[in-house]
């Protein structure tokens, strides 16, 4: 990137070309915008691309500055709140200015946006996070201070005091109130029920809204309500601009039906979801460090840039973000971003690309394209893991599936660091569906039981679950004198498994095993899983999670219709039910769920601990899954010229990363 | 030749509204619906999305309807108030999605067809004319060469050398610096510099087929007793070419324009995929994943119609062009 002195001073040389060879040019282009300009001039900026770092002690980015100085915004003191959140840079201050050029894939890949530039919720994730279940790695944010209240049954939050939308309008309690009561517990928006994180577990009634002082507001649930701050600082949208929103809301504009087909949609609710949607609505007043002003599905790039009224400030008083503006181009193709990043056309990317296959390559060109690579933790416990299941409709099924003995037997028998090696880099180790090591309900002895290659123990299990006759190729007998086969469904559109599966086939052969493998699409994939009629399925896993927070815990407890049925669809089912449907589980799944509740609703995290280790020591008997390895660590490239990126970070989804790192210190320097 | 318009208007309605149908019912066959979708990208996402919800949103969608009302109230809806439904993906309405993007497939498909007239058809005549010659014989392989490869590694094979030996940027409209640049000349630069590279690629197969048809349809000509006798009255050889022989091996180029009108908003699905260019290709395609099923319908429905238009206007101006058609026209 050219300095301000030398952009300047090419400029200067351009202007003389002209005077020489076109005078009568010479008019327009000291007018500014030229459109004989060869120069890549920034929207808004004239012909005066002069707008570099500035001085370092400067307290606010230069070009705001130059707009207070002309009258066109209030100073920075006026701007700020009266307790701006400051934010310690990671290396060290930084300069104002640049362009943070990023990439997403599709326009589905907002997640990208949102984790950047619009991680902004009540309370969010310390830095350091370890996936704790307590509030201990919860800190302030929009609200200046939390407290937990009656045991865990009330949130009382304090916003910070002049706290102010991009537009410049202040963010009071009202807009909490009306983002909590009119959206989202509004039973005219929510018309088949409400998300169970703003209800009390046992009536199911919202937690009631109150507002303290003008600046003070509690929800009061009507028992403690584990888990309500984790979930926020999952970044669940607490605070919508009232001033702006309510114009599409019924209860406050009753004419908001002419707008709905101005817009040619069917219902308000749909304006409603249309407006409030920060990454296609470049109108709306957001608190993020930088504002959409090119949003998704206008052109091939979505921008953002400052926010004047952002409220944040580095440890000497200086506004953040440092960074100008951000501009991630709308790809197809990851291999289009593995490429742009090679070539060194990216300053800050995750995501995505950040696979086994593609780090040679982009490890190797580090130097050409200018970068280097950060870590990012790895997401979910596990590369592959094989579910068995044990509720299917056919009783022959049900029982092969059930017998413990035989996925034991099964397990024993997969060289997994054959896998590791071949198919996931030599990263990773043999693990099965299990919490990883650091996490608080770590269980070592369900992550590597069964796990040892070994086809003499897996001869012994099968053995003894009663499948030790062979016919004439070695296969094992059935009950019905069949060779015994089972049918795994794999998802085409993970196609590790499908290679991964391959290998197991082989192991599961050599002790006389039968495997076909159906690989089919995800939509078919999950229609066939919740319809209750896949064999045996496979997928990632996720996280044992104490509090809510990705809903991952079907792994290890069958609570959810879905992701459960690839081993006890009947049960979770009956969980979910109440009873009402689906078949009882066994005592000890029964038993399991009864913890799982119970667990729920333990404000106290150790307490909640110890229920989430009860739970899964009963999953290590159940042993529902077959799992294969822990996922190798992904990671990140950086820019040399970018700075004050910490060199690892979480990669969890619920974490989202990098937003807990704070994008808005990063900064762009030579 | 009225009566043969009005027969052939009317079969164009009929097909239309088969292919309406049929668009309608193989978009519902494949397992899942829209929500599904919506329901697998909240799960990517570390979210979840519970069984009220899900309900709540295929009745708001109408994806609780049969098919038949489905189809009937989206049909009604075109024929009554021309409004094609609405993007579940997008939020927005079809039309204004696909008009958005009109501009660039158009650019492209025009460019394109007219880079591989420009290439094709003096290459065509030449390789005719000099049938045998080694010039022959290097517009042959590399015809074929450009038939055979896919497109999209063409794409990436130059992207490669691109990057790798000429520092360009990748894929996209705009270099970083221009992407949110005010138009100036710099940008037009900026932005053709990037512009050659697809037209060349989605060209080139075309390019390699146009030239086959050419020298084909010019070699059933040169030897024919007309072409003769001109050349026994004394016609010079290059006036004798292209006043008689050619003009009639133009024929293809006639009944090919047609098929550029759906190309104006069909755009090259993966070349644009592949160097990341906003056409309406990806939009489609995005749609067909995501089970978008207005978009995706409407979006088969303009086509077919620009087809069927397409295929009524080149028949005629084929019949323009070669008497013989426009007698078989006539008879029939």
């Amino acid at each position: 990137m050219k300095n301000p002195q030398q952009l300047r001073a090419s400029h200067l040389a351009r202007r003389d070309m002209l005077k020489g060879g076109m005078g009568a040019l010479v008019a327009l282009s000291l007018a500014g915008c030229s459109f004989f300009e060869t120069d890549a001039v920034k929207k808004g900026e004239g012909a005066n691309p002069g707008k570099g770092a500035g001085a370092s002690n400067a307290k606010e980015a230069p070009a705001l500055a130059a707009k207070v100085k002309k009258g066109e915004l209030p100073a920075l003191e006026k701007r700020l709140p009266k307790t701006p959140m400051v934010v310690k840079p990671v290396e060290r201050a930084g300069v104002y200015g640049g362009t943070w050029t990023s990439a997403m894939v599709t326009q589905e890949d907002y997640p990208w946006l949102e984790n950047t530039a619009g991680y902004e919720p009540l309370v969010r994730w310390t830095p350091k996070y370890t996936h704790s279940p307590g509030t201990d790695e919860i800190m302030p944010n929009v609200a200046a201070a939390f407290e937990e209240q009656d045991g865990g049954s009330a949130f009382q939050f304090k916003l910070r005091d002049g706290l102010k939308w991009s537009d410049g309008a202040p963010c009071t309690i009202e807009d909490l109130r009306f983002t909590y009561e009119d959206f989202n517990v509004s039973e005219e928006v929510h018309p088949d029920g409400l998300y169970s994180l703003w209800t009390s577990p046992t009536s199911g009634r919202p937690a009631k809204f109150e507002k303290v002082d003008e600046t003070t507001c509690r929800f009061v649930f009507e028992e403690p309500k584990p888990g309500f701050l984790n979930e926020l600082a999952s970044g669940i949208a607490m605070v919508l601009p009232m001033h702006y929103m309510k114009e599409f809301h019924k209860k406050y504009n009753p004419q908001v039906d002419d707008l709905v087909k101005t817009a040619g949609l069917n219902d308000w609710l749909q304006l409603f979801d249309a407006r409030r949607d920060t990454w296609r609505n470049a109108d709306l007043p957001t608190l993020n460090a930088w504002k959409v002003v090119t949003p998704i599905g206008e052109g091939s790039t979505v921008v953002a840039e400052r926010n004047p009224y952002y409220w944040k400030v580095d440890a000497d008083g200086r506004q953040l973000p440092y960074i100008d503006k951000l501009q991630s181009q709308i790809l197809l193709d990851v291999e289009v971003e593995v490429l742009k990043i090679v070539n060194g056309e990216l300053d800050m990317q995750m995501r995505n690309f950040g696979t086994v296959r593609n780090k040679p390559v982009i490890a190797r060109n580090r130097e050409k394209g200018g970068y280097r690579l950060v870590t990012i933790g790895p997401d979910g416990p596990n590369n592959m893991v094989i579910g068995f299941n044990q509720t299917h409709p056919d009783p022959k099924k049900r029982e092969l599936y059930r017998n413990k003995d035989f996925r034991i037997g099964l397990s024993y028998a997969i060289n997994r660091q054959k896998i590791i090696d071949s198919i996931y880099g030599g990263q990773g180790r043999p693990w099965q569906c299990a919490p990883l090591p650091d996490d608080a309900v770590a269980d070592e002895e369900l992550g590597t039981q069964y796990t040892e290659y070994s086809t003499a123990k897996a001869n012994e299990y099968l053995d003894r679950a009663g499948f030790a006759e062979k016919d004439g190729q070695q296969r094992r007998l059935g009950p019905d004198n069949k060779p015994v086969t089972v049918i795994v469904l794999v998802n085409s559109e993970m196609p590790d498994q499908v290679d991964a599966l391959e290998l197991v086939r082989n192991d599961w052969n050599a002790v006389g095993v039968t495997m076909q493998i159906q690989r089919v699409a995800e939509t078919l994939y999950w229609e066939r899983v919740e319809a209750n009629q896949a064999e045996v399925s496979t997928w990632t896993a996720g996280g044992f999670e104490v509090r809510a927070t990705q809903g991952s815990n079907h792994y290890y407890v069958p609570t959810n219709t879905r992701g459960a049925s690839r081993y006890g669809s009947t049960w979770a089912h009956w969980y979910v039910s109440k009873g009402k449907e689906g078949e009882e589980p066994p005592a000890p799944v029964k038993k399991q769920l009864e913890l799982f509740d119970k667990m729920r609703a333990t404000y106290d995290a150790n307490e909640a601990i110890a229920f989430g280790k009860e739970i899964l020591a009963i999953t290590r008997e159940q042993f529902y899954y077959i799992g294969i390895s822990t996922p190798p660590e992904s990671y990140g490239i950086v820019k040399n010229t970018f700075h004050n990126v910490p060199e690892s970070m979480p990669g969890s989804v619920g974490y989202k990363p990098p937003g807990p790192t704070n994008p808005e210190q990063y900064f762009i320097s030579e | 030749m009225l009566s043969y318009i009005t027969r052939r208007v009317a079969l164009m309605l009929v097909t239309l509204a088969a292919v309406s149908i049929t668009t309608f019912f193989i978009i519902g066959l494949p397992p899942g619906d829209y929500v599904s979708t919506l329901q697998a990208q909240a799960e990517s996402r570390g979210e979840e999305i519970d069984q009220q919800r899900l309900a709540q949103l295929r009745e708001r969608y109408g994806l609780d309807q049969p098919f038949i009302a489905q189809y009937g109230k989206w049909m009604s809806n075109i024929l009554v108030r021309g409004d094609f439904g609405e993007s579940f993906a997008w939020n927005k309405p079809v039309s204004s999605l696909i008009w958005d993007k009109v501009g660039l497939s158009f650019f492209l498909s025009v460019s394109t067809l007219l880079f591989v007239w420009a290439v094709a058809f003096p290459i065509g005549v030449f390789s005719a004319v000099r049938q045998y010659s080694a010039g022959d014989y290097v517009a042959t392989f590399f015809g074929f060469v450009g038939m055979a490869v896919p497109e999209f590694m063409l794409a990436l094979v130059f992207m490669y050398i691109g990057m790798r030996y000429f520092g360009q940027d990748v894929g996209g409209l705009f270099s970083r610096e221009y992407m949110d640049a005010v138009w100036n000349f710099g940008k037009v630069l900026d932005l053709l510099s990037h512009l050659w590279l697809p037209i060349l690629i989605i060209g080139m197969s075309g390019t390699a087929g146009t030239i086959r048809i050419t020298r084909a349809n010019l070699l059933d000509e040169l030897h024919k007793p007309y072409v003769v006798t001109a050349r026994a009255k004394g016609l010079p050889e290059w006036k004798l070419l292209l006043k008689y022989p050619v003009r009639m091996s133009l024929s293809p180029f006639f009944s090919t324009v047609g098929w550029l009108l759906p190309g104006l908003i069909s755009g090259e699905t993966i070349i644009s995929i592949v160097l990341s260019l906003p056409t309406t290709g990806p939009l489609l395609f995005g749609a067909v994943l995501s089970q978008d099923m207005y978009l995706v319908g409407s979006f088969i429905l303009i086509l077919s119609t620009l087809t069927v238009i397409g295929t009524l206007l080149s028949d005629l101006a084929l019949a323009w062009w070669d008497p013989r058609i426009r007698h078989r026209y006539e008879g029939g």
